[in-house]
Parts: structure tokens; sequence; C-alpha cells
């Protein structure tokens, strides 16, 4: 175990301890008009703690009495029944989930309670549940098109894997709006990772930018490697899923604002406080705000210039 | 104590890998969300350049030699670079460059054991399924991206040559210059160098790569032979007769599925040994290859069907040319006889892969090779001693399965027919079992066959029974691999490996003297087994620091008599270190290289040595130039190689120090 899980199950097990040793200030928070709110979060890093801390922020501002439960969920197994029970017994009003395997349990444990849901790339984790609405971890084709021009003007094909399972969606609307940005798709259903060699081969010859997006058939730590490589290899920039991808040797990849979903959530769920049923709020794709991280030892090692203007903006230079 | 040593080492390296395995499971339970997609740590590609997916999942211990390797090493021929890695090693006869794996190394077999490929592409010709190593190979190194080194019987894919391996070269493409590139290189013994290239991807998605060179040397101007040391022979020195130069094209054109490729080399070699019984210290005495191929394929992946399919149209020509001065006398009576061969062929390959129930990876394909021409012919003055013609046509069907049967176990079983139109017939199955354990360990079982048809030049070759006499009558040689090998990723940034390996040879194809006339004849020698091992160990970091140290071990002997098979050192022990001076700037490359020593055919032995070389390189410093300066041989050991049948001497004597210094520019 690592010092920052045991971190994480020492701080778990203080919280635990804390809240079954506290029922009556629990009952006093029950008793009060301030909305309880449950959250569930996948991960212990910078990005939620940036969302997590500008939703408290901007909630705050509202709901001076706001009171928010914590869970970390890095391991299933740590969710306490008992603990569970008495945050259910409170009635919260509002559950935040960050991460999908937040957004499984907060489905799971709250079937009843509004709850809004960030850090999830997959848009199908919205629609199959009830009460359940925020902002998904994705960059719609215009966004993409509309920075390559920008970072990569010479580049005019666009190679993407995706498995039609996950992404056909956001393939046909990519083809659709293509044109506009004077750029050409080249989209390669791929059903199975072992035929992602084939097809990374089949868009080294036809294809000047390969373009990443959340694909769990695709993309993944195994698979990582074999895609970064060929990047590498052919000289075909790599568009990453993430600043870890920038880091690991992709040109450079759009991230969002971790703030600013924070605040976008907290927006919905004032808007849920407020009476509207989440059903109602449409789940939002991406925030006004695009931030990026570029790799210039990947533009050097593929020749290529990057404007001035658009390192001195970018949130991440790896050299 | 070297064995012991040995034993050792594994012992002390399978402790750390199965200490940092565990380690590593533990670290990597807990990922299998999807945001693990944006999240995660990726490994980054510039520690990982070495290491593509092939490496561990091949059915077969694999190398990879990167561009960046071959420019910071200094290597300068197909032959350095393999010379560099653990199970290989090099031969030189001041004429040819031989290469020797896992304790096979016959002198003069012209690496026809070897399978080349370049992009795909077939190298060994037709009439002695030869490739030259050195400066006969058809590409300038700069041209290579990267080598594909495949150890083992690969016959099951190949047919005949892939006997010990496939060495498979991946050129450059066009973009990977993006604009004119031209090269200049000077060298000790009176070396030139030079090279033009150009390569570019346009936004139509055609692309381009053209390159030019020539190489000039003198050679070493004097060349001392104890055999030829009497005064009727300049008291065994040879005076300028060690010259070599090369003129070579390259063409590389793609337009999305399409590729069309074209290689030319042509290539002059003065012979300093005077081999063959000709005049000693004659610099009449030289061989030329020229040889060229060009080469279009086709290659597209069906998505909707997940299969990826390959076509490849061909036509190869090889071209020997070789004066041999002898004194035909008493009296006196100085003729040049001439060796003239010529080999063309134009084939055809096709493969489908695809992908069924998604665990089964089906290969299948076929080959077929036309020989318009298999010409050999010896002549002088006196007369035309050989005038042979043959046309050998052969074609091949294979069938191969990847089949994963868990995450952690795959199996890979193969099998390809082969026929010749003048009856060498040979089937060829391959099987390999990869099990990973636990996370970053790979173990691999193989057993693989393959067969080596004998030559159109062993088969038909005489110089009208003056020194040799033709075969006629030579079956395939053929053999039985048996291998374990575990790969063991260690860390980020360490990798090691282990090898265990059992070859069994039969029917060896090798020049021998017929005790009855004394004449050099090929021959089916016999069968031989050599056992060997392998241990490396390679770390990189992404500073561009980067090691790696590597021992082989190989005992091979012929099963008749139970002696030690010639040219084959039993200990090889190689190191390299490319270090950073100035980060992407400023590099140096060390390369050391320990060989135990070899079995001669007068059943001597060659000393052992220690060899250095030394290289630094400089990149951007003024942008879009490249120097080195290398230094071969540093410490200037003297060494010999064991010779041929053909020589009379017993070993050859290599080079000293050599120096080499190079400038490139990119506009």
């Amino acid at each position: 175990m690592g010092i920052k899980e045991k971190k994480q199950t020492t701080f778990f097990y203080i919280f635990t301890v804390v809240l079954m040793t506290m029922p009556a200030q629990v009952n006093m928070a029950l008793a009060s008009s301030a909305p309880l709110i449950v959250v569930f979060s996948s991960r212990d890093n910078t990005a939620y703690h940036q969302v997590l801390a500008a939703f408290k922020h901007n909630l705050l501002q509202k709901y001076s009495g706001a009171e928010f439960v914590f869970f970390l969920l890095e391991k299933e197994s740590a969710i306490s029944p008992v603990v569970l029970q008495t945050a259910r017994q409170r009635q919260p009003k509002i559950v935040l989930a960050l991460g999908s395997r937040s957004l499984h349990a907060a489905v799971q444990q709250f079937p009843a309670t509004p709850k809004v849901a960030s850090m999830v790339i997959n848009t199908d984790a919205f629609s199959q549940a009830d009460k359940v609405t925020g902002v998904v971890l994705q960059v719609p084709p215009e966004v993409h098109f509309s920075w390559l021009r920008r970072l990569l003007p010479n580049k005019k094909t666009v190679g993407v894997l995706y498995d039609p399972k996950q992404n056909r969606q956001w393939v046909d609307d990519a083809g659709k709006c293509a044109d506009v940005y004077g750029l050409t798709l080249v989209a390669i259903a791929v059903q199975s990772a072992r035929d992602i060699p084939n097809a990374l081969k089949e868009l080294n010859r036809n294809a000047d930018v390969l373009l990443a997006i959340p694909d769990a058939t695709i993309y993944s730590r195994k698979t990582a490697k074999m895609v970064l490589l060929s990047s590498f290899r052919n000289k075909i920039p790599f568009v990453g899923l993430s600043t870890s991808w920038v880091k690991a040797g992709a040109l450079y990849a759009l991230e969002w604002d971790y703030h600013d979903i924070g605040g976008q959530c907290a927006s919905i769920a004032d808007e849920i406080l407020c009476g509207i049923s989440p059903d109602e709020i449409p789940v939002k794709s991406l925030t006004d705000k695009v931030i990026y991280s570029v790799n210039r030892r990947t533009a050097r090692h593929m020749q290529l210039d990057i404007d001035p203007t658009l390192l001195q903006n970018a949130a991440h230079i790896f050299e | 104590m070297a064995r012991s040593l040995f034993f050792l080492g594994v012992c002390l390296w399978a402790t750390a890998a199965y200490q940092v395995t565990v380690a590593q499971a533990e670290s990597d339970q807990f990922f299998g969300e999807g945001e693990d997609l944006l999240f995660a740590e990726i490994e980054s590609v510039y520690s990982a350049s070495k290491y593509d997916q092939k490496v561990t999942e091949a059915p077969a211990r694999v190398s990879i030699v990167t561009a960046e390797e071959i420019q910071r090493y200094g290597f300068r021929t197909i032959g350095d670079i393999l010379n560099s890695l653990p199970g290989f090693s090099l031969n030189y006869d001041r004429n040819y460059s031989y290469i020797g794996v896992r304790g096979f190394g016959v002198p003069g077999d012209y690496n026809t054991r070897l399978l080349f490929l370049v992009d795909g592409h077939r190298l060994n010709d037709n009439i002695y399924n030869a490739v030259g190593a050195a400066t006969s190979f058809y590409l300038d190194v700069d041209l290579i991206d990267r080598v594909e080194v495949v150890r083992g019987p690969s016959s099951s894919l190949y047919g005949s040559n892939a006997f010990f391996g496939i060495i498979h070269v991946i050129t450059k493409k066009g973009r990977d210059l993006n604009g004119v590139e031209l090269s200049a290189a000077v060298g000790s013994q009176d070396s030139y160098q030079g090279r033009c290239s150009f390569g570019q991807r346009f936004q139509n998605g055609f692309e381009i790569l053209l390159s030019g060179s020539f190489y000039d040397s003198e050679g070493d101007e004097s060349l001392y032979f104890r055999e030829f040391d009497d005064p009727a022979t300049n008291n065994g020195v040879f005076e300028n007769g060690d010259d070599d130069q090369f003129t070579r094209i390259f063409a590389r054109m793609s337009l999305r599925d399409f590729s069309l490729e074209l290689a030319y080399n042509n290539r002059e070699k003065g012979i300093p040994t005077a081999p063959w019984g000709v005049e000693f210290n004659d610099n009449r005495t030289r061989t030329w290859d020229k040889s060229w191929f060009v080469d279009l394929k086709y290659q597209h992946f069906y998505a909707p069907s997940n299969t990826d399919v390959t076509f490849r149209l061909f036509y190869d020509s090889y071209q020997y040319d070789g004066d041999y001065t002898y004194d035909y006398g008493p009296p006196p009576d100085i003729v040049i006889n001439k060796d003239a061969d010529e080999g063309t062929y134009w084939g055809t390959e096709i493969q489908l892969s695809r992908l069924f129930f998604n665990t089964h990876r089906f290969t299948a394909g076929g080959e077929y090779r036309d020989s318009v021409k298999q010409d050999e012919k010896n002549y002088d003055v006196y007369g035309v001693w050989l005038d042979s013609k043959q046309d050998i046509d052969t074609w091949g069907l294979f069938i191969q399965d990847e089949w994963t049967i868990a995450d952690n176990l795959l199996v890979n079983i193969g099998i390809r027919r082969d026929e010749y139109d003048h009856g060498d017939d040979a089937t060829n199955p391959r099987l390999a079992l990869i099990y990973s354990p636990v996370n970053n360990t790979s173990l691999k079982f193989l057993y693989g066959e393959a067969f080596r048809a004998p030559n159109s030049y062993e088969l038909y070759y005489h110089d009208g029974y003056t020194t040799t006499k033709p075969a006629l009558d030579l079956d395939p040689e053929t053999i039985q691999s048996y291998e374990l090998v575990w790969e063991q990723t260690l860390s980020r940034h360490l990798r090691g490996s282990f090898s265990l390996y059992h070859n069994v040879i039969s029917d060896l194809i090798a020049y021998t003297e017929d005790p009855h006339d004394g004449l050099l004849v090929f021959e089916n020698s016999g069968d031989a087994t050599a056992t060997g091992a392998e241990v490396s160990l390679e770390g990189q970091w992404d500073n561009g620091l980067q090691v790696e140290l590597s021992y082989s071990y190989q005992d091979a002997e012929d099963d008749e008599t139970g002696e030690r098979l010639v040219n084959a050192p039993r200990h090889m022990v190689k190191t390299t270190l490319m270090a950073p001076i100035i980060a992407d700037r400023v590099h140096v490359g060390l390369e050391m290289q320990y060989d135990g020593g070899r079995k001669t055919i007068a059943a001597d032995d060659t000393d052992n040595f220690l060899i250095m070389n030394l290289t630094l390189i400089g990149q951007d410093i003024i942008d879009g130039m490249t120097f080195s300066a290398s230094i071969y041989n540093l410490f200037n050991k003297g060494y010999d190689f064991p010779a041929s049948a053909e020589h009379s001497q017993d070993v050859i004597e290599q080079d000293g120090r050599i120096f080499w210094f190079k400038v490139s520019y990119l506009f």
C-alpha cells in the first residue's frame, strides 16, 4: 500500500469515527434548513480537489450553512454501511458524484436523491439513471477542430480511432463539422484493442494527426505505449486526452478548467435546490474555459513549430 | 569460474525481478475506472521507445536498435549494429563481413542463414542467398529508422534463410527529414563519405524520400600476412589492395495505401588476403557487387471486417563480378580469372490478417518467386570454365494463429510449406507459449523449425576444377530450436531478459576440402548442436541516459566429432552506454565488446579481446547541424578473426584504431 493510499485510509477512518460519535450534531444539522450535500469522489488528486473546492465555495456563497459529507471511493470496500445509513437518514438534498465509480455508487445508495455528476467521460452514464445531471468530461468535435487549426494549421487530415459502441455519435458529429474547419476526418472503427496496431498503421499512412477521444476500448494504460510509440516513430502528432498523456509524449491535450467545472456543478446544484428537477437540466459537455498542455520536446522531434503566443498561454509546457 | 559468476548473476537478477514485480502488482491493482484514461500516469514514450508491444508478445526474443542509437554509438554498417547485440558476432575477411549467431558463424557463408528484410522486402539474392553486412549492404545507416532483430527460426512465416533469425530494417520516411540533408564524413585510411537526401510529406498525403550517397576508402595501405612472408611475395606485405568504394541510391514514395521503394548499391572492393590461391600483392584481385530492387506494396486495414491486407510485387537483381589474378606458369603467365554472376527474380506476396472471436489473430499468406536468371560464369583468356544457367522458382504458403487464451496467456502456432521446382521442399512449424504470470513479466516457451535450401552457388559453382568443384547433390540444412525466454520490466527505466536455447542443426552445408582431389566443395557436413544462454540488463531514462549490459554463453559443437565449431566465441560480454553531456544537444556513446576467442579452421584459437568504441555527437548546436566524432578500437587493440577455407591464412588481422568525423546539415 502506498503512502497516499495510507493517508486516504486514515482520513477515511477518522472521518467515519467523527461521524459516528457525533449523532447530536447530525441531528442538529438535520433539523436545520441548510442543505446537506453528500459527496462521492473516486479520486484524491488535484483536479478533483479543485472541482470540489470550487463547488463548495460557490454553493456556500448562497447557502452559508450548507453541510458536506464526503466519501472517498478509491476502494469500493471502504464504504461503511453504517456511515452510509447515517447519511441516508439525514436525507441529503443533493449528491455530488465525481467520477463514474462515484456516480454508480450514488445511484445505488441514493436512488431518490437528485445527483450532480462530473469527472465522468461517458455520456451514457448520465442517461442510464434517473435524477442525474452534471458536466461530462468530453470535448465536442467543434472545439477540438478549432484548436487543431490554431495549434497545427498545416495538418488537414485528422485520424480518430473509436469503438462504435462508445463513440459512434461523437464520430458522426465530427464527420458533419470537419468540413467547416477545412479538415478531413479519417475515423477507423476498432472493436478490440488487438486491432489497434493495424488501425494505427492505416492512420499512419492516411492521417496527418491522430486525435484521441475518451474511449476505454482504445485507450488504456496497456495501449498507451503502443499509441504513443506509433505517433513518435511515424511523426504523426498525437492529441492526447489529458496532461498525463502530454507529459508522456502526446503533442498537446485540451483540458478543462476544473475550478470552472466545480462552479458549473454548483450552479446546477443551485437550480436543483431551487426546485428544478435534474431531469430537466441538460448535461453540459464543456465548460467555457479550455486549458491546454504542450510537449515541446515532441514538437521538436516532429519538427513542428507551435505559435509562441499559444505556447505562452499553455497551462503546462513539457520540455 | 565464468559459469559460476553467470549463475550467480542470474539468481541475483531473478530475486530483484521478483521483488519489483510484487511491488508493481500491488500498485496497479486499483486501476479500472474509465477516468483512468485521463488521470493515470502514462509511461513516457521517451523511456519506452526501444520496447515495442511486440517485444514482449512476439513469439521470439526480439531486440530493437533505434536510429538514435545508431547515430549516437557511431554504427556505420548493419554489421556494426548487429554486433552490438547479445548472441551476435562479426567476422570480416577484408572483403565481406559475416554475421555469426548463437554459436554458428560459418566463415564464408555470406550471411545466408539470416533473412534480411528492408521494409518487409526480402534482400537475400537468388544466387548466394547472400546479403552484405558492411559496405555491400543496400542502405546507409543514416536512412534506418530502426532495426528489429528476431532471434530463432522463423521459416514458419518467411521460408528459407530465416534459419537463425530475421533482420528487419525499417527505413525512415520523408517526414523524418522534412527537407534536404547533406552529410559529409572523413576518416582514417583516406576514407570519405557523402550523402544528399531529400524527404517531405506533402499536404495531399504524398510522401517521398530520395537519397544518394558515395563512399571511398583506400583501406589499410599496408597489410602483413606471415603466411606470405617470402621475398617472392613482398615479404608478406600487401600494399594498396584494401580499397573499398560504393555508390547507393534509395527512393521511397507513398500515397495513402500504396508505397514504392527502390534501392541500388554498387560496391567495389580490393581483396588483400589473396584467397583461392591468387597472386599475392596484386591489387587487380577484386570484387564488384551490384544489386538493386524495386518493390510495390499495398496495405490496407479493412475496419468493418477487421482485416489487414498486404500485397507486394517486386523485382530484384544482383550482379557479382570478381577478378582473380593467377599465375598459370611456369613460365610466368599472369591471367585474370573472372567470375560473372547475375541473378534476377520477380515475385509477389499476399498476406491477410484478421481477428476472430476477439481471441484468435489469424494470419495467412503466400509467396511466389520466379527466378528469371541465375547465371554463374567463370572464364579467362584460356576459356570458359563455368557457364551455368539455372531458373529455380519457389512458392510458399503459410498460416499462423495467435490465440489469446487469457489476458496473460498467449499461444502462437504457425506452419509454412515451401516448394522449389528443383525438388527441395520443406514444411516448418513453430509453437510459442507466452505467459505473463504477474505484471511486467513475460515468459516465452518457444519451439521452431527452419530450413535453408542450398543456393545456386553452393550447388553449381566451380572454376573449371582448378580450386573448386560443384556439389550438385545437396540437401537443405535444417534446424530445430528450443528456447526459454524470460523478459522482465524491473522498473520504469530498467528491463532485463534471460534466454536459454538449444539448437539442433542437421545436414549443415559447409565449404570443405575434398581429401580425394584437394578441391573445395560444399557438402552436407553433418550435424551440430548449440546450447547457450543470454542475459541482459537495459536501462533507459528520460534524460537520454541509456545503458545495456549483456553476457552470452554459447557452446556449439559438431555432433560427430564433438569438436567446437569454428568462428564462434564461447563467451561474449557487451556493454553500451549513452550519456547526455548537454541535454538533447551533446551525447557520448561508448561501446565495449569482449570476445572470448574463437576456434579457427586449423583448430587453433584466436586470442580473446576487448574492444572499445567511443562517439561524441552534437546535435543542433548550430540549428539543423549534427556533428559526430568517433574512435573505433580506442586502445588500438590487435585482434584477429578466423579465416575461411579459401584463405591460406588461419586468421585475419583486424583494424587498429580508426577515426571518423561526420557533419550533417538539414536545410
